[in-house]
């Protein structure tokens, strides 16, 4: 069994109970600015699977604001145009993850280049999830008068109901974790090598 | 590792795709996440007798709390990603059996305990409870799931062949040196002697 003398893997879960709190904390409050590259994303995303129906996205504090060309009538007669807010961070939580994960295997090895891979490298999967939350609030949340102007058919409706789904439940998941083994195939045969000892 | 890229990528997308599906998520997920509700309402049960469960929904009726167990609550997505992870990787079929079922305890224990936690967060206050539903407890099924996955892989038998499988197409090549302790990621250049 495990004891305390697989020290690379004992090793990395205590370190874990360390920068796990630590990177959470420091991401919760750098969201604001962590947030900006996840909205340029995030924008592109939208403009290519919405062509022409977002107007600007912006970062106000830990939430995105999208404003939108889709239009919308108020009971008393006018219109204006839709404008959403919300939660990017749902999609976003594994950043402190795969940063404790990679601050726990090791300080050396190229710490430096492998944050920043940890960093960048989520950002698509971010991305994705804002985007098809984005199309899941238009396209099939907010009523017949959103949803003709977005010009989804049933098809494409479907796609972007598995697409959210996809983007929300396995995502993060994934991105994290693939990326973790990806970069840090040396400390998985690193803990192979000591379990052959 | 490229193979067992493309099989953890490939597995995953048929078992979310079999999540999704309607008659698979009627007959065995909601039944499944039901049974959660129940056995964590008959965990909470033993130190607190006003709370029952209907369906996926856990009630404490003292004070009209009631939480619901919906998906990516259930674990469900976390057995998907550790069942890729097991099965793309090369290991005999019997190893790999036990690696799912015990899997299936370490990520379910450990769901009972996010359910229950969440249960009582939710109770006291509510953005505690949003703040650790929505981001930290996530993270920790994760890392429950790698953590499980990482000691799997370093009790299999042979665990030498198996890092080899995983140094076979790294940018580096595994390097025994004189104390018999591998040197990953470097290489090291063969001397040539002139006579």
């Amino acid at each position: 069994m495990i004891s305390f003398k697989d020290k690379i893997l004992m090793g990395f879960i205590l370190r874990l109970l360390i920068f796990l709190p630590v990177s959470f904390v420091l991401w919760y409050y750098l969201a604001g600015y962590l947030l900006i590259p996840v909205g340029w994303f995030s924008s592109a995303g939208i403009e290519m699977l919405a062509s022409g129906k977002l107007e600007s996205l912006s970062v106000s504090g830990k939430m995105m604001v999208l404003e939108t060309n889709l239009q919308v009538q108020t009971p008393d007669g006018r219109t204006g145009f839709l404008l959403l807010e919300m939660n990017p961070l749902v999609y976003c939580w594994n950043l402190p993850l795969l940063t404790a994960m990679t601050l726990s295997a090791g300080l050396g090895r190229l710490l430096g280049l492998r944050l920043a891979a940890a960093y960048v490298g989520l950002l698509p999967f971010q991305a994705w999830g804002v985007t098809f939350e984005f199309l899941k609030l238009t396209a099939l949340q907010y009523g017949p008068e959103i949803s003709q102007q977005m010009g989804h058919g049933s098809l494409g409706r479907e796609f972007i109901a598995l697409g959210y789904q996809f983007g929300f439940l396995m995502l993060p998941v994934i991105s994290a974790s693939g990326l973790w083994i990806v970069t840090h195939r040396w400390f998985i045969r690193d803990v192979l090598s000591e379990g052959g000892k | 590792m490229l193979k067992f890229f493309v099989l953890f990528f490939a597995i995953q997308g048929v078992l979310f795709t079999l999540e999704l599906w309607h008659p698979v998520r009627r007959a065995v997920i909601e039944p499944f996440t039901a049974g959660l509700a129940g056995l964590s309402a008959w965990i909470v049960g033993l130190f607190d007798s006003g709370v029952v469960s209907s369906g996926i929904i856990l009630y404490h009726v003292p004070n009209d709390f009631a939480v619901s167990i919906e998906a990516g609550c259930n674990g469900v997505e976390a057995m998907i990603i550790l069942a890729a992870a097991i099965l793309a990787f090369p290991a005999s079929w019997k190893h790999k059996l036990i690696g799912l079922v015990l899997g299936f305890v370490a990520i379910q224990s450990l769901n009972l305990v996010r359910i229950v936690s969440l249960f009582y967060l939710g109770q006291w206050d509510y953005q505690i409870f949003q703040w650790t539903h929505l981001y930290l407890w996530q993270a920790l099924i994760m890392l429950d799931a790698l953590i499980f996955w990482l000691v799997w892989i370093r009790l299999l038998p042979r665990p030498q062949k198996a890092a080899s499988f995983l140094a076979a197409s790294s940018s580096g090549a595994v390097v025994q040196s004189r104390t018999g302790k591998s040197s990953p990621g470097r290489t090291k250049k063969k001397k040539s002697r002139k006579r």
